[in-house]
């Protein structure tokens, strides 16, 4: 799975950065390509649970 | 150091001055800290003035306010006039000083507290830990080789360390609770837009929370109410009238106690398990099925990496070398993950809290551990979740973050007992801050819960 490899990741990771403007010592980009891993693993998570027409994005909570 | 209810009773009889109270919280701090590292700035000189000006409203025979004298710190990413909110980091150094105290600040100021310094924190409020990387580790009250817990570790170990009765800290996922969790003192974290967070320097703005640490129940209550009111210069705090708390905290009726299950068990240690189930048996708790809540971790995770990173962009871009590189890489990763990740995590919170305010018309109160498991030792980078070695910096909070993402109110109190601090959230519906004080006061009342001493693992006095 293209979420679990971190070459595939690292691609993105430099092509991201390019368009951004980030200049990524070797370290970091190590570690920004961790990080980065451990969110896209995350989403997988609540990115296939069902959502309803009704759940629209609530970007503040207003209780 | 006495509570500040106590300490305020004493200044407004006449018994002791505030500047007598101050100056002794000040050498204290001065003589502990050296060890502890909670503090990043102590404000001698300005602190004794305004302990003064509180004496001098007493001896003017005029209300000195229900704080009198009790002095407190903050969390140093709270704006100070005349001083450079830090946030943590090295950066914010450069930054001009504070033109105006921050909202909370000016409402305690008004009601007699004195502030007389400003506490450590993660950098930018971005883990857990209080390993700060520019100002040094705060170092556990209870077991100087571990960790305060964080963001606000400099907060909740003041407090423990009986520095300060109470201090205000932030909590985005977890940082007032956490570090609650692992110093043993209580702490509250209220409804999202219930204290205003003007003149706080931002993480995650959607789910940024203020809130403090205190040693008891009744303080907790009396500061949380000088603290509360609309403030139209926070586009997120609400416009509700004052509830207080603190009138009613002797008033526990019967109360609906469910235990969170599941997710919020999963992972705990057996002290987590252990003061959970304390609690649980004093309130008569009742099984709470939330089903969702590792989803609802994983969306708080990911839109705290998306907006954290997106409010540091530009300095991530020009001075990346000033970072710590550990937050640096979360925050750039934040930065750079797939847009459709927060737009969905934002429409599972729409999912999420309809399902909490659901359980909410069965109970009144639900309990889960503040953190899975006690303070680890400082420099230990990982430990061992569900079969893998994780992050603690970015994983003690696994239990705090899916209830912050949908704002709910919570107090953390530090359950006794047990060989190193451990709390426990008692969450509410929203708004319901002053039945969960009220639970907590009874569990304080029960011998259950209560801010630990330093040695015994006892309530102190």
């Amino acid at each position: 799975m293209a979420l679990e490899d971190p070459v595939t990741i690292g691609a993105y990771v430099d092509a991201m950065a390019s368009l951004l403007e980030l200049q990524l010592s070797a370290e970091s980009r190590e570690g920004v390509i961790a990080a980065l891993g451990g969110i896209l693993r995350l989403g997988a998570s609540f990115s296939d649970a069902p959502l309803a027409a009704g759940d629209e994005p609530l970007p503040v909570v207003r209780l | 150091m006495t509570s500040a209810l106590e300490t305020a009773s004493t200044v407004r009889r006449g018994d002791v001055t505030a500047v007598e109270v101050v100056r002794a919280c000040l050498d204290a701090v001065e003589t502990a800290d050296r060890q502890l590292n909670a503090f990043t700035a102590v404000w001698r000189e300005r602190a004794l003035d305004q302990a003064r000006t509180v004496d001098g409203v007493i001896r003017a025979g005029r209300d000195p306010g229900p704080l009198a004298g009790a002095p407190f710190a903050v969390k140093n990413l709270y704006d100070v006039a005349g001083e450079v909110t830090l946030a943590g980091s090295r950066i914010q150094s450069d930054a001009a000083p504070a033109t105006e105290d921050a909202c909370l600040i000016r409402r305690l100021k008004r009601a007699g507290a004195v502030l007389v310094g400003a506490l450590n924190m993660d950098e930018y409020a971005y883990g857990f830990t209080t390993e700060n990387a520019h100002y040094g580790p705060t170092r556990n009250p209870h077991d100087h080789d571990r960790i305060a817990g964080g963001s606000s570790g400099g907060s909740a170990a003041a407090v423990a360390a009986g520095l300060v009765p109470f201090s205000l800290g932030s909590d985005t996922n977890g940082s007032i609770r956490v570090p609650a969790s692992l110093c043993g003192v209580f702490g509250l974290k209220p409804t999202f837009g219930r204290l205003s967070r003007h003149g706080l320097f931002p993480f995650v703005h959607s789910l940024d929370h203020a809130g403090l640490f205190a040693r008891s129940a009744a303080d907790l209550a009396l500061i949380y109410d000088v603290m509360q009111g609309a403030d139209v210069a926070d586009p997120a705090c609400a416009r509700r009238p004052v509830e207080r708390a603190s009138e009613t905290l002797d008033r526990a009726g019967e109360l609906r106690v469910g235990v969170l299950g599941g997710w919020f068990e999963a992972n705990a240690s057996r002290q987590a398990i252990a003061a959970r189930d304390k609690v649980a048996a004093l309130l008569g708790a009742a099984p709470a099925p939330l089903p969702g809540a590792e989803a609802a971790r994983a969306a708080a995770f990911c839109m705290t990496a998306a907006e954290g990173g997106a409010l540091h962009l530009a300095n991530l871009r020009s001075r990346s070398g000033d970072f710590d590189p550990a937050t640096r890489d979360r925050l750039i990763a934040g930065a750079l993950q797939p847009a459709a990740l927060p737009a969905l995590a934002q429409r599972y919170r729409r999912r999420f809290l309809a399902e909490a305010l659901a359980l909410f018309e069965r109970f009144d109160v639900l309990i889960a551990p503040a953190t899975p498991f006690p303070a680890t030792p400082i420099g230990q980078p990982d430990v061992e979740i569900g079969g893998e070695r994780v992050s603690i910096r970015a994983n003690l909070g696994l239990y705090t973050q899916p209830i912050s993402f949908i704002g709910l109110p919570v107090v953390a109190v530090p359950v006794l007992g047990q060989e190193l601090p451990i709390g426990v959230q008692l969450i509410g519906a929203p708004w319901t801050e002053a039945r969960l004080l009220q639970a907590a006061r009874r569990l304080e009342r029960e011998g259950v819960v209560g801010a630990l001493s330093l040695d015994k693992g006892l309530p102190c006095k």
